[in-house]
């Protein structure tokens, strides 16, 4: 079977899958309602609880999942691939944290302007990303050639745990209401009831995807190590600074919605290249859309488990994702 | 021809790891680097390259600076065997051998039917055929080096179609980085015995750098001493390979015989004491 062949036969089943979780999932709820009277036109929107249940309340929370669940498990994927670690994660090198501390300083000290109607605490969030992948890219910046990544992984431990003891202590100032806030954005949660934050991080992310749509086959090579990559054709600095500026855009986009929702960037990966194999021309778009799916999914069970009360849906991840994680160190002994 | 003249090269601009090596590898040539560990025979190959350019010096290919070429057009040319190769991913032997063709490719193209079969000949011609879905990482040493080199082949494989017209189209250029040092002596032999037939059969140059003095005597035709990032000597086999230059090279007294089969064999018999030797 070709490649040709095997892509379109991964995009379509994979597709098929994100595609049902996106139109299924606004419809179940702690609400029935009926996807007839959703689409029914002749109701005025006004008087059209159903429609109102599914496009105000439950539609863009839905997309706001697929949207970060692509983000996160693509970004994962070329992660992986730029460390050559299968075990990195979009939050290794410390995007996450940034993103962290931004939020919290936002949410501590009550910033509440908006910008170009983006709202303070998702901005300050993208803003802290930011920051973070600038520090570490300095740090990171080898004398002769691309990216050392041992230097990047080192750096971006690092940096993770100076910003968890700068968020310990900016938490310490802050009261009560702040702490439970920014202790529920740290969790991961979708609890979004507009299309704002979505439609403000998709053109980061769509930068994020074009780049990763270059990337697939360079990565390829890159898994090959940087020299043997060299010497294939591929300019090996220009593909790892690719890799790791728009991995951390499709990871900072992703938090700056959903907060720092664990185990996506790592479960969905090795899932995918269990089920197609490493090749990241199918590895790539495959994690998008079954990342997608798989949020979407978990965020059905954190709304749904314990009905009425919903949960943020980092737990839900979290309590799937470690178990895996675990089992693939255990398989991989 | 793939020519470096006086070369100088650096990693951290004080300390030159080559030092002024000049060296030519005709279009059919096999040539071997002898030298000690860190005696610069990687750099020096990774020089020839073009993955590193000289800071004084040139590497020319058929009389163009390798710097003027663009990184697919010298790769459609000249293509690198490490001395081992690992992977992040596991990919199957086919996959990694068709990673060869990246530089026939455009940036979203993929590989067409042309490709499989040159690179399924590439490693038929390698013995590798019948390992292409098996995963590399569980390949023996020998069977990996086979199917970095059959990636290798199909990398300097220039009959397709998108090849641009100023191109030339003699056989490409193999630079193997001490192929044969992981390996134990049936699969040094088997690797040795496919270099030789890449060369006479396909005409593919080669380039080999080892601290093999015996390897390198039954394969190549012309060998180049290096120590400390400076040629010692240079030429045929008869005049390079003797015993005044083993010492020097070495630092080691050895016999020198001719075998019946031929080849040039190093015998050694012990190391010279510091100052005793060059």
């Amino acid at each position: 079977m070709t490649l040709g062949t095997r892509f379109l036969r991964t995009v379509t089943a994979f597709g098929a899958l994100a595609l049902a979780a996106i139109v299924l999932a606004p419809l179940v709820g702690s609400t029935s309602i009926s996807l007839r009277r959703v689409f029914d036109f002749s109701i005025p929107f006004g008087d059209n609880a159903d429609a109102q249940i599914f496009f105000v309340a439950r539609l863009p929370r839905t997309l706001a999942g697929a949207w970060v669940g692509a983000c996160l498990a693509a970004a994962g994927v070329v992660f992986q691939g730029l460390l050559r670690n299968p075990l990195a994660t979009p939050f290794t090198l410390g995007v996450s944290a940034g993103a962290a501390l931004g939020a919290m300083l936002a949410i501590t000290f009550d910033w509440a302007l908006t910008a170009f109607g983006i709202s303070a605490v998702p901005a300050a969030s993208f803003a802290g990303s930011v920051a973070a992948v600038a520090i570490v890219y300095a740090l990171a910046q080898a004398r002769h050639r691309g990216l050392s990544t041992n230097v990047l992984l080192l750096a971006g431990v690092t940096l993770n745990a100076f910003l968890s003891a700068m968020i310990l202590f900016v938490q310490y100032f802050a009261d009560f209401a702040d702490t439970y806030r920014t202790l529920r954005w740290l969790m991961g949660d979708l609890d979004v009831s507009s299309y704002e934050p979505l439609l403000a991080s998709l053109p980061l992310g769509v930068l994020a995807f074009g780049a990763f749509a270059w990337l697939a086959r360079p990565l390829n090579l890159l898994s090959l190590g940087p020299d043997s990559a060299e010497s294939r054709g591929l300019n090996v600095a220009v593909a790892q600074r690719a890799a790791f500026f728009s991995a951390s855009l499709a990871t900072g986009a992703a938090v700056s919605v959903g907060g720092p929702i664990g185990f996506v960037g790592i479960v969905i990966p090795h899932l995918v290249r269990l089920l197609v194999g490493p090749d990241h021309r199918l590895v790539l778009p495959a994690a998008a859309l079954f990342g997608g799916a798989f949020l979407v999914g978990c965020d059905l069970l954190a709304r749904t488990l314990l009905a009425p009360v919903e949960l943020p849906v980092g737990i839900i991840t979290a309590l799937i994702g470690g178990p895996f994680f675990l089992w693939l160190l255990i398989r991989n002994r | 021809m793939l020519r470096a003249a006086d070369a100088w090269f650096s990693y951290d601009e004080r300390t030159p790891v080559v030092r002024g090596v000049s060296l030519d590898v005709p279009a059919d040539g096999f040539v071997g680097i002898l030298g000690p560990n860190g005696s610069g025979k990687t750099t020096l190959l990774r020089l020839l390259a073009g993955t590193r350019q000289p800071q004084r010096g040139s590497v020319t290919l058929d009389g163009t600076l390798l710097t003027l070429l663009s990184r697919a057009v010298l790769a459609r040319r000249m293509a690198v065997v490490p001395q081992e190769t690992h992977l992040a991913f596991d990919y199957t032997a086919l996959e990694v051998a068709m990673m060869g063709r990246y530089p026939h490719l455009g940036p979203f193209e993929i590989e067409g039917p042309g490709d499989v079969s040159i690179v399924e000949e590439m490693l038929d011609a390698t013995g590798t055929l019948n390992l292409k879905n098996r995963l590399f990482a569980t390949l023996s040493g020998g069977e990996k080096q086979r199917v970095v080199i059959a990636a290798a082949l199909a990398q300097v494989d220039r009959r397709d179609v998108r090849l641009k017209a100023e191109e030339s189209t003699v056989p490409g250029i193999l630079l193997l980085d001490e192929p044969t040092a992981s390996l134990d002596l049936g699969y040094q032999l088997e690797v040795a015995a496919l270099l030789r037939r890449l060369h006479d059969e396909r005409g593919v140059a080669i380039v080999v750098s080892t601290h093999d003095l015996n390897l390198a005597a039954s394969l190549c035709s012309t060998l180049v001493l290096m120590r400390e990032g400076v040629v010692l000597a240079s030429g045929g086999i008869e005049d390079v390979l003797t015993r005044d230059n083993v010492r020097r090279l070495y630092g080691v007294d050895a016999d020198v015989m001719n075998h019946p089969s031929g080849h040039r064999i190093i015998v050694p018999v012990r190391r010279l004491s510091t100052g005793e030797g060059a």
